[in-house]
């Protein structure tokens, strides 16, 4: 009960925080627009030979990634000003609720900002990403959920160090390729109009995934923020 | 409003406490009790470990070697439920400031579990409500640093433990938070603050700490030559 509304409080918080800000998605929306532009330039040239369907979801969720390494860097930085986060370590409560609010938020901006990128990066790749809108959105949540919530906890990680920038992309990296992985591979089954019981075995990585990561750094984020 | 009576302050003992920060000792073999209902100010000059024991007594950082005890328990075995006892007020505020003083309140609110018209309350009490809708950001020194008592108040702990809560506070307000922390004092609460404002801080105390270099360098209860004493104390003069 008092991890939910730990978790709540600071998803509302975080919420109410990037409305007035908006430098989380607009973070995320500004890297990932230019990138889409540039891989679409890159691979529609005469050398790719127009087989851009092929290798498209490879592009998205590298747009994507990159990009979200930039907002969940901001995420954490918020809780570093006046050193917020040692107030939150004061609360009589399941300190995980701050994980899983956070969790909750970075999930949040970073689908907002996918939704936006997705139509452009349709556009400028001539793929229809809403062939099947719902599988999709299933691919696009899981594979977001993924690296969100790795990079929630390395985030808060990263927020002490001293190169918090250059850490979070290091630790972040290696530990979510099986979910780029997964995620690309269910996205060119999309793509090429296959049938989706072909990328049934990566879905089911995606979502063990993000399970078994998700009650790990709850776990692992009261030691994380300790001193 | 009027704070309930019969708070549970804890009792707090240290053996033996010493913070080490790589090679620098902040607090050196330190042993103190802290009993129930005391009002203690903690002086001493810069770097002395005045900063170093609030938090450590705040469970913000634990002891490189030896014992911190509450109520006979060890600080690292408290469950969470026992932070709601303490208050704390840092150099720095806590505070969001991207979100109004209403805004900061409330969240703090849920977080401890209490109700939204608690942060009316402490609006009133901190003479905030004119502020209510400012941006945290845009708030004086002074207003942040009320609003940061706010914050630690919010639950009404039994443990306020204050880091220079008069910085940056006119004469009317630091006169007005030395007779709340009074009243505070009054309901049976503990109250531990570090100070540098000898003359002020030392008014409602009953016991007062010198720390020199990480060392208790003074423990004595107060009495009107105190603040002579320890002005040359602090000076570095002998007493």
């Amino acid at each position: 009960m008092d991890t939910w509304r730990v978790c709540l409080a600071v998803f509302r918080k975080d919420l109410i925080a990037e409305w007035r800000t908006k430098e989380v998605i607009t973070t995320i929306f500004l890297f990932g627009f230019p990138v889409s532009v540039a891989f679409s330039f890159a691979f529609e040239s005469p050398l790719a030979g127009g087989e851009a369907r092929t290798f498209a979801g490879g592009l998205l969720w590298l747009a994507f990634f990159f990009a979200a390494i930039l907002g969940l860097t901001r995420s954490f930085a918020r809780e570093t000003a006046n050193q917020c986060l040692q107030g939150l370590r004061l609360i009589p409560a399941d300190r995980g609720g701050i994980y899983l609010g956070k969790l909750l938020s970075n999930l949040l901006f970073m689908m907002v900002a996918e939704l936006v990128l997705v139509p452009i990066f349709g556009v400028f790749f001539d793929v229809t990403l809403w062939a099947r809108p719902g599988w999709f959105l299933l691919i696009l949540v899981l594979g977001t959920w993924g690296v969100a919530t790795l990079g929630t906890l390395l985030s808060a990680v990263s927020a002490n160090t001293r190169m918090q920038e250059l850490m979070l992309p290091l630790l972040l990296l290696p530990l979510t390729v099986p979910v780029l992985i997964a995620a690309i591979e269910c996205t060119a089954v999309l793509l090429n109009n296959r049938p989706m019981a072909e990328a049934r075995h990566w879905l089911q990585l995606l979502t063990g995934f993000d399970i078994i990561f998700t009650l790990l750094c709850w776990l692992l984020f009261d030691y994380v923020i300790q001193e | 409003m009027t704070p309930p009576a019969n708070p549970t302050s804890p009792r707090i003992l240290l053996r033996q406490v010493s913070k080490f920060f790589d090679r620098f000792t902040a607090l050196d073999r330190l042993d103190l009790a802290f009993e129930p209902g005391e009002f203690v100010v903690v002086l001493g000059r810069n770097g002395a470990g005045k900063t170093t024991l609030l938090r450590l007594l705040a469970l913000l950082q634990q002891p490189s070697e030896g014992e911190l005890l509450y109520d006979d328990c060890a600080a690292d075995r408290l469950d969470s439920a026992f932070r709601r006892r303490l208050g704390f007020v840092g150099h720095e505020s806590f505070l969001y400031d991207e979100l109004t003083v209403e805004e900061n309140l409330l969240f703090y609110a849920r977080l401890y579990g209490e109700p939204p018209k608690r942060v009316a309350e402490v609006l009133q009490e901190m003479a905030l409500e004119d502020r209510a809708r400012s941006l945290v950001r845009n708030l004086s020194r002074g207003l942040k640093q009320r609003l940061a008592l706010a914050r630690a108040w919010l639950h009404r702990p039994a443990l306020l433990l204050l880091d220079e809560p008069a910085t940056g506070l006119d004469a009317p307000t630091r006169e007005r938070l030395h007779a709340w922390l009074a009243g505070c004092h009054r309901q049976g609460r503990t109250v531990i603050l570090s100070s540098h404002d000898l003359r002020e801080s030392l008014q409602p105390a009953t016991r007062v700490l010198l720390l020199e270099d990480g060392r208790l360098a003074f423990d004595g209860p107060n009495s009107p030559e105190l603040p002579r004493q320890m002005q040359a104390r602090l000076q570095g003069a002998p007493a």
